[in-house]
C-alpha cells in the first residue's frame, strides 16, 4: 500500500520527465524573464526618483559665486580713513581711545553699509589676541577686519552679513 | 539552443539598463552642474575694489581721473562695453552701457546685476562707486 501523498509526488515527477522539453525550457525563460521585468521597473522607479530630486535641487538654482565672504576691503578701507580722520582738530581714533568708546566707530559701518551687515559690530583691540579694549558682544563674526596698528596691537572689527 | 536563445535576450536586457542607467546618470549630472556659475556679482565687486585703489591716493581722492583717462588709469579693460556700466559719483566717470543703469531697481536671474558701494575717504568725504554687469548672451 502506498500512501496517497506518495502517489501525487510520484504523479507530479511523471509529468515534469513525460513533459516535452520545449515546454521545460519556456518556464524556465519565463522566470527569468519575469525576474528582469521587475528588476527593470524597480531600477527604472529609483533613477525616476532620482532624476526629479536632481531637477528640484536648490542648489542649482542659487549657483553665484561669491568673492571671500571673510573679508571686506571696502569697509575696512572705510573704517581705517574714518578712525584716521580729523574732527575739531583731533584724530578721531585717539579721541574715541580717550573716551573708551572705540566702538562707537562702527557706526560709519552701519551708515555706509547698513544693506550689507547688520547694525551690531565688534571692534575691539587685540593685543597677542587678548582684548585690551572695548566690548565684545555676541555678534557672530561673518566678516573679519584685522587693522594693524603697531607691531604688538591689532584693531579687530567683526561685522555679521545680511542675507 | 533554446537556452542560448535566453541568454542572448538577457544580454539585451543588460545592454538596456547599462544605457539607461548611463543616460539617467549622465543626466542628472548635467541637470545638477549644467547650470552656469553666476559670477556677475563677484565680478562687480571685483571691479569696484579696483576702483576703491585706483582713484584714491593716500586716501583722499585722486583729483587727476577723470572720465577720459578712468579706464587707463584704473587699468580695466571693459571689453564689449555693452555689457558693463561704471560710475563713480564726486568725480564724474560714466563709462559703459548707460541703459543697465535703469535696472538697479529691479531684481531677478536674468536682468543685470548691479553693485553699489560707498567709501569714506579721509577728511569725511564720502564716494559711491557703481558697477552694473550684464548676463553673457
Amino acid at each position: 500500500m502506498k500512501n496517497p501523498r506518495g502517489q501525487i509526488g510520484e504523479a507530479k515527477n511523471q509529468r515534469f520527465f513525460l513533459a516535452p522539453l520545449d515546454q521545460k525550457l519556456k518556464k524556465g525563460q519565463i522566470g527569468d524573464t519575469m525576474t528582469w521585468v521587475v528588476a527593470t521597473l524597480v531600477i527604472v522607479v529609483i533613477l525616476g526618483v532620482s532624476v526629479f530630486a536632481a531637477t528640484l535641487s536648490p542648489i542649482k538654482s542659487s549657483r553665484e559665486f561669491k568673492l571671500d565672504r571673510k573679508a571686506d576691503l571696502l569697509a575696512t578701507k572705510s573704517l581705517v580713513n574714518y578712525l584716521s580722520s580729523e574732527e575739531k582738530g583731533e584724530i578721531i581714533y585717539t579721541k574715541l581711545r580717550k573716551e573708551e568708546k572705540l566702538k562707537n566707530s562702527t557706526k560709519i559701518i552701519e551708515g555706509l553699509y547698513e544693506d550689507d551687515y547688520y547694525r551690531e559690530a565688534d571692534l575691539y583691540i587685540v593685543n597677542n589676541k587678548d582684548v585690551v579694549s572695548g566690548e565684545i558682544y555676541d555678534v557672530k563674526c561673518e566678516v573679519e577686519s584685522k587693522i594693524k596698528l603697531n607691531n604688538l596691537k591689532d584693531i579687530l572689527l567683526c561685522l555679521g552679513r545680511k542675507g | 539552443m533554446n537556452r542560448r536563445g535566453t541568454d542572448k535576450i538577457i544580454s539585451v536586457y543588460w545592454f538596456a539598463i547599462l544605457f539607461i542607467v548611463a543616460a539617467a546618470v549622465v543626466y542628472m549630472v548635467v541637470v545638477f552642474y549644467g547650470t552656469p556659475y553666476d559670477i556677475r556679482g563677484a565680478e562687480a565687486s571685483a571691479m569696484i575694489n579696483q576702483i576703491a585703489d585706483c582713484i584714491t591716493e593716500n586716501n583722499i581722492l585722486k583729483m587727476s581721473v577723470n572720465n577720459d583717462n578712468f579706464l587707463e588709469e584704473c587699468h580695466i579693460n571693459l571689453g564689449k562695453e555693452e555689457m558693463y556700466y561704471v560710475e563713480v559719483e564726486d568725480l564724474g566717470i560714466v563709462k559703459g552701457n548707460f541703459n543697465l543703469n535703469d535696472f538697479c531697481d529691479k531684481e531677478g536671474d536674468k536682468l543685470p546685476k548691479c553693485v553699489e558701494r560707498k567709501l569714506y575717504l579721509l577728511g569725511g568725504e564720502i564716494v559711491g562707486i557703481k558697477v552694473v554687469v550684464n548676463k553673457v548672451k
